[in-house]
């Protein structure tokens, strides 16, 4: 994985998550919303994006790290610059299960102003594939059938569709916070 | 001699017994919560700080309860961004510990519900300890966190 590093100056070495310099670059892919609209790439441009990969029949992590994403939506509201460009997609793996209507009503639990997406397999590993972020599925002996396994990262994209910040757990909301301002500051001024 | 074999077999019995406490007796549960499910999901995390307050060992076998069709300890395992599930088939904890399940590590796993988990209500848990004894746990159903 990518990580900051000494060289390109003392400030990005500091900022843990920073993926720093040459940030990878976004290409092409496609999901769905709740409302049946078409999420691509070009829904990220102009936007500061955390990607967070999940399913709604997760019990723990995807529950943890949405309520504390929110937090961090509510904490940026205090800084109006990053705000007014700023969204969360949480992409669903687990299709089969997750269609549009009951991903929608998942994500609005957390924060209605989150977007819920998802497609089939090909659909997902196609976004998936561009951050090395893995997921599969898990057999259970009881009645949840299966689990998903997945990355558990929140990944931070910039407006210029780069690939520039992993947020690793443990997930905290002033920590991600300041973090990302951090982050956002650093990358707007590198260019 | 009588009475000698007599203590000898006394003492081999004590120290046959395992070092395992075999009754709930010594174990109690502090800060249960469940974590309410967004209302489309059929899946609810449950969390808990359980002491040993015993000088052995004591094994939760299983935890059971008529608010789910299922009730699961699992943990997490991995590293750094590759964290996954994995049931815990039993929970052991040593004498004088304490045994934390906290949002992003160990935790219960409610697998559908029979009615809806809300915010406000407690559900009651039971612990089963190795003997078949066990204690009853109110969890507080709590919105968020």
């Amino acid at each position: 994985m990518y990580i900051a590093s000494r060289g390109h100056n003392e400030s990005a070495y500091d900022l843990t998550g920073l993926l720093w310099p040459d940030p990878p670059s976004i290409g092409s892919f496609s999901l769905t919303n709740g409302d049946g609209d078409a999420v691509t790439e070009r829904n990220l441009h102009g936007r500061w994006t955390l990607i967070f990969f999940g399913f709604t029949n997760c019990p723990d992590i995807c529950p943890t790290t949405l309520a504390t994403l929110s937090q961090v939506y509510q904490r940026l509201q205090s800084n109006q610059d990053i705000f007014e460009k700023f969204q969360v997609l949480f992409v669903s793996v687990d299709p089969a299960r997750d269609d549009r209507e009951k991903l929608q009503s998942y994500v609005d639990y957390f924060n209605p102003n989150f977007i819920g997406a998802t497609a089939d397999d090909e659909g997902i590993k196609q976004l998936t594939g561009q951050f090395g972020v893995v997921y599969f599925k898990v057999k259970t002996t009881g009645p949840a059938d299966y689990n998903m396994n997945h990355t558990s990262s929140v990944l931070l994209i910039d407006p210029h569709l780069r690939f520039v910040g992993i947020f690793s757990q443990p997930h905290e909301a002033n920590d991600i916070t300041q973090r990302l301002v951090q982050i956002i500051s650093f990358v707007e001024d590198a260019g | 001699m009588i009475c000698c074999t007599r203590r000898w077999t006394t003492l081999s019995l004590i120290l046959m017994v395992p070092r395992t406490g075999l009754s709930c007796d010594t174990i109690e549960v502090l800060d249960a919560w469940i974590r309410e499910p967004p209302p489309v999901v059929s899946v609810a995390a449950g969390y808990f700080t359980l002491k040993n307050t015993g000088s052995k060992s004591v094994v939760i076998e299983r935890i059971e309860s008529s608010c789910c069709a299922e009730v699961a300890m699992h943990r997490v395992v991995g590293v750094r961004d590759q964290k996954h599930m994995a049931p815990m088939p039993k929970l052991l904890v040593p004498p004088n510990k304490i045994a934390s399940f906290t949002p992003g590590n160990a935790h219960l796993m409610l697998v559908s519900p029979t009615e809806p988990l809300l915010h406000g209500q407690n559900v009651e848990l039971s612990f089963i300890c190795s003997d078949g004894t066990s204690i009853q746990v109110d969890f507080a159903v709590v919105y968020g966190q």
